[in-house]
């Protein structure tokens, strides 16, 4: 027994002292983006050693809260999501990278750094890329049925709320109602999100914007209409009206017309799962201007390996070269401007009927607020949508759904207010 | 160790083969104690505390967890400079109020970058999208819903007795008639024992546990019986309990994707064949409905386990001792006969370790209802079961670790009840006067 014990206890020893020994940049992400970046870092800087570890996005938070909590086996580097970013701001775990923002990030686009900015001004994160949202839709739908697919007509038809729900009329009209605006009315969501003035809690209270009131009403609208295809977002009813593979209970084919999607939407939403549909595509600023998600990468501020981990950092977000090479390599939006000036002209997309969208991305991220994320935005958000599609299905009215997200709300966050 | 020694005095020392057995079991204990009974322990402890959020810090807070009462006192149609000077004195006396009665000038939240006084004149991305002549690019323009305010309100919630006490004494003070304070004072019970939600989450559990457990016991029963008799000559016996029992090897994650994919909405393959066979006029958005989700999920909860239950069953049956069942077919009885006689009473005590263990699996119900909508239970919390509730508690944003661990020991104690129930219920009746006579 003392015998085991004794064993038991020397390899616990001998564990320890290896993991003291290896000095590696330990990197968590629960994005595999993540991971194909320190390929380009390793080239730069072989003699770093890195390990990286890819946490599947469910869990993600449930692992990282409890080791930055503790500091037992925490990363030195991690990455955070629009949808919780902002809580982990006044946290006390990001480490400060104001020196890094507004010295080699100096040319990164602003809204960005508000993101990760604290109430004392100090800058605790930086991003690679900007997401600013726009509008695609299919060519060939818009000749046949608006008589034009050309991206500044089709703008000009689309160019405000009103003249959107104008057009998708329009569409529904012209095809017998076998043409839809967009696939789901979740899609409108981020859009409204964005043009909200304030975020969902300021000093510590709810606030319902009255634009998620007029989200609401735009939800019934485009959902009593049939202006919409009626599917969930990301469902598989979802990625076929992408394809243009879409059909209802009927087995009638149903056409989608566009999609709101932020930058990211391109590479790795339309070309991965409706690349038979390359060259029918077409990008413009739709109704109003948005942003949809972006990650930011922090160091851990009780790491032992600071100045590494703020060397990695500021060649993932300020590394001309490197950058350049992963805009070209993904088609990723980058944040840093002059980086976006210097590659802007080169483009002409493909997928998109030979657009220059890069440039186009340039004009809008000039146009997004970082100001109105919150640190509860995933779970408010999850609670709001269900209320916004029992409200768009009819199963309550408009007062109800919003007492009931109230209530959703003060349950899942007992110390916030809500009036 | 394991040797037996002659000792001078000729009396054998026991062989202490004994010490191997402690050695085997270590660890297991080992495994128990680190990860399963200190975690239990903690939980205990933390459904005492206060802890939540980012910090580990924490107070005893005792039982108030389980159930508290608070005053709060809802001042309603106050004029907006009286409710400022209500809120001032309360303040003075340590109590925080709110009120919704516009601030006086001087009082500035500029230097709040999320305010929304400061973020009015600074919105571009609303500004941007505007036509001219529409004045809100997020209005359909199509109503508005201005409400004339009829004064204002001051509030106080959540008042410990001496605070209560304090404050009303403060609003006396500062001139609130003692009528209105009677009609504006409320006590507001807290805590698990108050909270709707849990019991919602509750009843929600049972309701899918029922349906789920009845009709898995009922088909495992019948195809137990069919299996195990002997008259009836089933062939590839062995190959259906198999495929009966495959989908509990599937993981949960997929069964989940696979339903709800299944049962999409409005193109959904389900869909597709009810609207096109039964000519329905439209398709059924089933996770909108209680009734569809619900008996959804019951069902695979069903089909996951009624195999299991069939194996469970059949090897309780195997252990009836044939020559009963021979001597019952000689004696004339009909099968309806040995069912009820012979099989379900000798069945007892395998039913009752069924039905426990399922019990207490099912009122943990987690993974399908998790997955299967929106990670929250809906529609309408339909199938939010206790265990999501306690998950959403415990990881989301909010950590409520301590209220996370109050729910998980009122579902321990809620499961030890029940369970004590359906043993008594299910104990060998002929076994208790026995015992009660000696």
């Amino acid at each position: 027994m003392k015998r085991f014990l004794v064993i038991a206890l020397s390899l616990l020893v001998a564990g320890g002292a290896m993991a003291q020994d290896a000095k590696k940049l330990v990197v968590w992400s629960f994005t595999d983006e993540l991971q194909k970046m320190m390929a380009y870092y390793q080239k730069d800087n072989p003699d770093v050693k890195i390990e990286f570890t890819l946490v599947p996005n469910d869990v993600y938070q449930s692992k990282l809260k409890p080791v930055l909590q503790s500091g037992q086996g925490a990363p030195d580097v991690f990455s955070l999501e629009a949808g919780y970013v902002k809580g982990y701001v006044g946290s006390g775990w990001m480490g400060d990278l104001t020196a890094l923002a507004n010295g080699a990030g100096k040319n990164t686009i602003q809204y960005t750094k508000d993101v990760v900015t604290d109430a004392n001004g100090k800058i605790h994160g930086m991003s690679w890329q900007a997401t600013p949202g726009a509008f695609f839709y299919r060519r060939s739908l818009a000749k046949q049925y608006l008589g034009t697919d050309d991206p500044v007509k089709v703008q000009a038809m689309i160019k405000d709320l009103k003249s959107f729900v104008a057009v998708a009329d329009k569409l529904k009209v012209a095809s017998k109602g076998s043409a839809v605006m967009i696939a789901s009315t979740g899609d409108l969501f981020q859009v409204f999100k964005s043009g909200r003035k304030a975020p969902w809690v300021v000093n510590n209270t709810l606030i319902v914007d009255p634009v998620m009131t007029s989200l609401l009403d735009t939800v019934k609208l485009f959902h009593d209409k049939g202006y919409e295809g009626r599917q969930g977002q990301w469902s598989e009813g979802w990625f076929a009206g992408m394809k243009g593979t879409l059909k209802d209970e009927k087995s009638n084919p149903i056409s989608v017309f566009g999609y709101l999607l932020p930058t990211w939407g391109l590479p790795y939403v339309l070309k991965q799962n409706a690349p038979d549909t390359s060259g029918d595509w077409a990008m413009v600023q739709g109704p109003i201007p948005y942003f949809w998600g972006g990650t930011w990468l922090t160091m851990y501020s009780k790491s032992k390996m600071k100045p590494e981990a703020q060397k990695l950092i500021e060649y993932l977000t300020t590394n001309d070269k490197f950058l350049t090479a992963w805009a070209k390599d993904t088609g990723d939006f980058v944040s840093k401007s002059t980086v976006v000036d210097a590659i802007k002209g080169t483009y002409s997309e493909a997928y998109l009927g030979g657009q220059n969208h890069y440039a186009q991305f340039a004009e809008m991220a000039k146009n997004v607020s970082g100001k109105v994320l919150s640190g509860f935005d995933q779970e408010i958000e999850t609670i709001f949508q269900e209320q916004m599609t029992a409200y768009q299905n009819g199963e309550k009215d408009k007062a109800t759904a919003i007492k009931d997200f109230k209530e959703g709300v003060s349950s899942q966050f007992p110390d916030l207010k809500v009036n | 160790m394991a040797q037996s020694k002659v000792r001078k005095s000729g009396q054998i020392q026991r062989v202490r083969f004994d010490r191997w057995g402690y050695i085997f079991i270590t660890p297991f204990f080992l495994i128990f104690l680190t990860f399963q009974l200190y975690p239990i322990l903690n939980t205990f402890y933390l459904s005492f505390t206060n802890m939540k959020g980012a910090s580990t810090e924490h107070q005893i807070v005792g039982l108030s967890n389980f159930g508290r009462a608070s005053q709060s006192i809802n001042l309603t149609g106050v004029e907006a400079e009286k409710a400022h000077s209500l809120v001032k004195a309360l303040a003075d006396a340590g109590i925080t109020a709110d009120t919704d009665a516009p601030a006086p000038a001087e009082t500035s939240t500029a230097d709040d970058p999320f305010s929304l006084g400061d973020a009015t004149t600074e919105a571009p991305t609303a500004d941007a999208g505007m036509s001219s002549g529409n004045p809100d690019a997020f209005s359909l323009g199509t109503e508005t819903d201005a409400e004339a305010p009829t004064g204002f309100f001051v509030k106080v919630t959540g008042l410990e007795k001496d605070a209560f006490d304090k404050a009303l004494a403060t609003l006396t003070v500062a001139g609130v008639s003692s009528a209105d304070l009677t009609k504006a004072t409320e006590t507001i019970y807290a805590g698990l024992l108050f909270d709707q939600k849990f019991w919602q989450a509750f009843s929600n559990t049972a309701i899918l546990f029922f349906f789920n457990f009845v009709p898995q016991l009922f088909f495992a029963l019948v195809f137990a019986v069919w299996f195990t008799d002997v008259s009836l000559k089933i062939r590839l016996g062995g190959f259906f309990k198999t495929i009966f029992y495959l989908p509990n090897i599937i993981t949960s994650a997929s069964v989940a994707v696979l339903f709800a994919s299944l049962f999409g909405y409005p193109s959904g393959p389900i869909n597709q064949a009810a609207v096109q066979t039964l000519n329905l006029p439209e398709a059924i958005n089933f996770f909108r409905s209680e009734i569809w989700t619900r008996g959804i999920v019951s069902f695979i909860q069903f089909w996951l386990w009624f195999g299991s239950t069939i194996i469970v069953l059949t090897a309780g049956i195997l252990g009836i001792s044939p020559a009963l069942f021979e001597s019952a077919v000689v004696d004339g009885a009909k099968p309806g006969q040995i069912f009820t006689r012979i099989t379900l009473p000798l069945l007892r005590p395998i039913m009752s370790f069924t039905l426990v263990t399922s019990l207490i699996g099912g009122l943990q119900m987690f993974d399908i209802p998790y997955l299967i909508t929106n990670r929250r239970g809906d529609p309408a919390g339909s199938i939010t079961t206790t265990a999501i509730y306690l998950y959403n508690q415990a990881f989301s944003s909010a950590n409520n670790y301590s209220y996370a661990a109050t729910i998980s020991v009122g579902m321990f104690l809620l499961i030890l009840v029940l369970a004590g129930i359906l043993y008594t219920m299910m104990r060998d009746d002929d076994a208790v006067p026995k015992k009660a006579m000696k």
